[in-house]
Parts: structure tokens; C-alpha cells; sequence
């Protein structure tokens, strides 16, 4: 692996952002919809709650959400952007490697990790007066766990993509939010059916906003156990998630990189 | 001294679908070999198996004496690519996407910013390199990716169909620009279904057919297989209907339009007939001989080809 050839590709869709309405408006305008629309609906339920507690847990698991899903989006729209400009072939038939692609991929999503973060947090403080940041260093190892949940859902729905092309892309925008019931992040999963429940226990996005939830309500929170448990399955999915890319993109070779246009 | 050897290549998706069978050839230091083929031929595929787009199904790739699959990177730092086929990322801006790919072969700023400027120049699309490269016309996006495919001072260039729709005038700049980069040392593969761009630039030419290679000469040798010649004639009504009278009398192949008969010989029995015409009394006022190319050699072998 080489760092320069890394570097360019982070380069290249980092380049593209500020002349691309669309990917920047995914970025900025969605998130900035649903910090809006569930920080008042939260508001709307606190009245009834007599509680304070609900709108803060729901802008945070939402902005949580918003990571996730926009780690997601930036691998398999990573991948679309060059499938839909007919690049795959101009880019694969230089010295570059798919581990390279996937480097890139993870340090450029680390980047647009920090900026969504900030961003969502300025709306937040802006909108509703209150610090995320005030949670203080147990968001950090939390954050990391949704963008890595994203970057494996990213890499899951890219390697279908890599496959079969353009004409499955529906999919890219689908397959991320079909786990947004079950993580948690805008309702308790105890109000889910059980056996959802159980799903949801096999997913590390529920332990990533079981531990808002505990540190938003508990007088002295810790949620190590929670985390340790949402990182041992992160690793797993993330591993087995490149791994069935990596897999696809040799399967995909064998038909040819060339035909995969939009 | 060989930079690509190629032996025993094939492509199978099915057991009915063998795109390119079983071929084997090889490319010289600063040669140019042209690939020639009928749509299906293989061309492209033998092309995308050679830069690691497609995974052949057998045979092996040598590049500068290494396995290809084994030193993918390495073989492919010293390999330019160019298809007409190819787009580049519409949102940036013709330098930006240049710039991209000198940052994937490794160049630091100054060479990127030189070298980019050196190709657009020669290619001369320099006034473009502000543009976006989505509001380029198609000759203009040829040119761009031609000027990438050069970046790293590549030892050999792929092309495929690197010509193709563009204008005549165009067309032939970017001819004369491969020609002036192999003078430079480069060598050159190139697919083209142009006969006169094979004959003008190859040094030599794999025909191919079904996936299979029907030749591998230089372009006047493969011209030199056919062996009949055109021989064409402008002349009055009455003379014209004599020459026919000859043609049938002496069972010769000829087809008229207009005041002109052309006949179809041998082209070692063009003097022949210009004496045999004259004892039997034809005159006419121009006369025109083709020689065999490259374009009637393809056709007698496709041909012979369809009918098998």
C-alpha cells in the first residue's frame, strides 16, 4: 500500500464536495431536517412527560443517527460517484488497489466524521441551547462506534454495488435507515416486538445509544460493559463486511470493472 | 527487448461465450502494434485483461519480465491507459482530474503542474483546464484522458479506440501525437477499427476474429496477402459497353457506375490488361489503379471468416 495513491483518492472526492449541490446538500440539509423536526417532537413529548430528558436523548441518538448514516452514504456513494462518471475503469487500470480504495475511504469518512459532528452540534446549541459536548469523553469512543457501524453498512451495500452496478443504487439510500428501528436511536428497543429485540441486541448500534441513554439519565454513568460489547460485534461485522466487498470486487473482475457504468 | 509478453491467453464467461481464445503475442520496446478486429472480436477484452479490469480465465501476463498478477502496482506505474469509452469525474475541473491521477502515479506538485501543462499543450486543450470536465464535448474528453495516460511517462500505452468519433482533424492530431511519443520511445497497443490509422501508425497488426488471432504482421504484408488489385476505367457509352463485352468474353470480375468500369485482377496482370484492352480497341479518358490495403485484406479474411 502507498500512502500518496491513499491520499489522492481522499483528495478526489474531498475536491469534488464544494462543486457537488448534491452530496453537500445530503450532508448538510438532511441532518440539519431531523435535528429540527425530532428536537421538537421531543419538546412536543416532554410536555406531556413532565420530563426534560426526552428531546435531549433524541437530538442526541439523532445527531448519533446522522453519523451513521452519513458514514454509510460515503462509501457507496464513494463508489457510485465513479460508477456513475465512468471512472472505475480510468481509476483501477492505474496502480491503485482495492485496500488502498478502502483506506481512503475510512480516513476520508473520518474527516467527514469530524465536520458532520461539529456541524451537527453548532445546529443543536443553536436551535435548542444545549452542548452535546457537554457528555463529555464517553461521546468519543460512542461517536467512533456509529461511524464504524456506518462505514460496515457502507461496505455491506458497496459490495452489492460493485456487482451489480448502477441499477441496484435504490439500494445505497435503502439498506442504511432499515436498521434505524431497531437502534435505538429514535425510540427505547423495549418497545419493540421481541424478537426485534433480540435483533437489536446483535447489533452495535443499540449499545452505542443504550449508552447515551444511561449517560443522559444515570447519576454516574459507565457504559463500559455496553461499549465492550458493541465493539466486539463491530469488529466482526466490519471485518466480515470488507471482507465480502473485497470478495465482490474480485467476483466483479471476472465480469469486468469496465461494465459497471450507469 | 520484449516489455509485454502474452501467452496463452482466454477469457471464457460461459461454456458457450469464449471472448478471447487462447492468444499469445508479444510487444517490443518503442513498437506500436495495432490490434484489428470486427465488433466481438476481442479486442477490448484482450485490452482489459492486460491492465487488470477483467480476470482472464487462463494464460499469462508478463510486463518488463514479471508476472503482471503478481507486480500488478508496480507494472501498472509504468502503463498509461486511454479509452474512448472512459469519462472523467464531471464536478471537477479538467486540472483538478489530471492532477488526481498525478497524485495516484506518485508525482509530487511541481511535476504534476509541469506535466500537465506539457500534455494539454501538445494536445492542445490547455484552454480547457479550468473548465468542468462534464461540459467537455466528446473529442475534448479523448484528449484529456490521451493527456492522462501520459502522466507518469509511461513506458507503454494502451489505447482503446482512441479515435473513435472524433473529427477528422482531431483525429489525425492525436495520430500524430502517438507518432511523435513513439519516436520518444513509448510503445504502444492500440485496438482501432480505422484501416488507414492502423496502416498510418502500427508497425505492426494482430487480426482478430472470434477471440482468436487470424494474423500478426506488419500492415503492408497483411495488404500484401490479397493479391487482386482495382483497376478503374472512365470512358465514352460505346467504349463502355465494349469493356463489359471483355470483362464477360474473358470471365473477369467488374462492376460499372456510371461512365466507369472497374475490374477486379490480379495485380500482377495490370499491364496485361491495359495491352489487351487497347488491341481490342478501348480507349479511355482516366484511368486508376488501387493497390491492395490493409481495409481489402480484413475484408477477405472476415469474410472468409462469416462463410466458414
Amino acid at each position: 500500500m502507498k500512502w500518496h495513491r491513499i491520499w489522492a483518492m481522499v483528495v478526489r472526492h474531498l475536491r469534488q464536495l464544494p462543486s457537488d449541490f448534491n452530496k453537500l446538500s445530503s450532508i448538510v440539509y438532511w441532518p440539519f431536517l431531523d435535528i429540527v423536526i425530532f428536537g421538537f417532537v421531543g419538546s412536543w413529548v416532554d410536555t406531556f412527560t413532565m420530563l426534560d430528558t426526552t428531546r435531549l436523548i433524541l437530538i442526541t441518538n439523532v445527531v448519533l443517527w446522522q453519523i451513521v448514516v452519513r458514514a454509510d452514504f460515503g462509501v457507496s456513494l464513494n463508489l457510485l460517484e465513479e460508477i456513475w462518471a465512468h471512472n472505475i475503469s480510468n481509476l483501477f487500470s492505474t496502480p491503485l488497489t482495492i485496500w488502498e480504495w478502502i483506506c481512503a475511504t475510512f480516513i476520508e469518512g473520518i474527516i467527514m466524521l469530524l465536520g458532520i459532528t461539529a456541524f451537527c452540534v453548532a445546529v443543536v446549541y443553536g436551535l435548542y441551547g444545549y452542548n452535546i459536548l457537554s457528555l463529555g469523553l464517553w461521546l468519543v469512543p460512542i461517536i467512533f462506534l456509529m461511524f464504524l457501524s456506518g462505514l460496515s453498512i457502507g461496505f455491506f451495500t458497496s459490495s452489492l454495488l460493485i456487482y451489480w452496478g448502477a441499477r441496484i443504487q435504490t439500494l445505497a439510500w435503502m439498506i442504511g435507515w432499515i436498521f434505524a428501528p431497531v437502534s435505538g436511536a429514535y425510540h427505547p428497543i423495549t418497545v419493540l416486538p421481541e424478537c426485534l429485540q433480540t435483533v437489536a441486541h446483535w447489533l452495535p448500534l443499540y449499545y452505542a445509544t443504550e449508552s447515551i441513554r444511561i449517560l443522559l439519565l444515570d447519576e454516574n454513568p459507565n457504559p463500559t460493559m455496553l461499549l465492550l460489547k458493541g465493539y466486539s460485534l463491530i469488529l466482526v461485522y466490519l471485518s466480515l463486511c470488507i471482507a465480502l466487498f473485497v470478495t465482490m470486487f474480485n467476483f466483479s473482475k471476472r465480469r469486468g470493472l469496465h461494465r459497471l457504468k450507469d | 527487448m520484449q516489455l509485454l509478453n502474452v501467452r496463452n491467453l482466454t477469457k471464457q464467461y460461459s461454456e458457450n461465450c469464449i471472448a478471447v481464445n487462447n492468444i499469445s503475442f508479444s510487444l517490443e520496446r518503442g513498437e506500436v502494434l495495432g490490434i484489428l478486429g470486427s465488433n466481438g472480436a476481442g479486442k477490448t477484452t484482450t485490452i482489459h485483461m492486460l491492465l487488470d479490469l477483467l480476470t482472464p480465465t487462463s494464460g499469462t501476463i508478463t510486463y518488463f519480465g514479471k508476472n503482471f498478477h503478481k507486480n500488478r502496482s508496480e507494472s501498472l506505474q509504468k502503463i498509461g491507459f486511454a479509452t474512448t469509452y472512459a469519462r472523467l469525474p464531471g464536478h471537477m475541473t479538467v486540472y483538478e482530474n489530471l492532477d488526481i491521477y498525478g497524485r495516484l502515479y506518485g508525482l509530487n506538485a511541481h511535476q504534476r503542474k509541469t506535466k500537465i501543462t506539457e500534455l494539454l499543450t501538445m494536445l492542445e486543450v490547455i484552454d480547457l483546464q479550468n473548465r468542468q470536465a462534464g461540459e467537455l464535448s466528446a473529442g475534448e474528453t479523448t484528449r484529456v484522458i490521451l493527456a492522462k495516460a501520459f502522466l507518469a511517462d509511461p513506458e507503454i500505452v494502451l489505447l482503446d479506440e482512441p479515435t473513435a468519433s472524433l473529427d477528422i482533424d482531431i483525429a489525425q492530431a492525436i495520430r500524430e501525437f502517438i507518432c511523435h511519443q513513439r519516436d520518444k520511445g513509448v510503445s504502444f497497443l492500440l485496438t482501432s477499427h480505422n484501416m488507414h490509422e492502423m496502416t498510418q501508425v502500427c508497425d505492426r497488426i494482430i487480426v482478430m476474429q472470434n477471440g482468436t488471432i487470424l494474423a500478426d504482421s506488419t500492415p503492408q504484408q497483411l495488404a500484401g496477402n490479397v493479391s487482386h488489385a482495382f483497376l478503374q476505367l472512365v470512358l465514352d457509352d460505346q467504349q463502355l459497353e465494349a469493356s463489359i463485352a471483355y470483362a464477360e468474353r474473358t470471365n473477369t470480375n467488374y462492376q460499372t457506375l456510371g461512365p466507369t468500369i472497374t475490374f477486379e485482377i490480379d495485380e500482377h496482370a495490370v499491364a496485361q490488361t491495359l495491352i489487351n484492352l487497347a488491341q481490342n480497341g478501348i480507349t479511355y479518358t482516366q484511368i486508376s489503379i488501387k493497390k491492395p490495403t490493409l481495409e481489402d485484406y480484413f475484408l477477405s479474411i472476415t469474410q472468409k471468416g462469416k462463410r466458414l
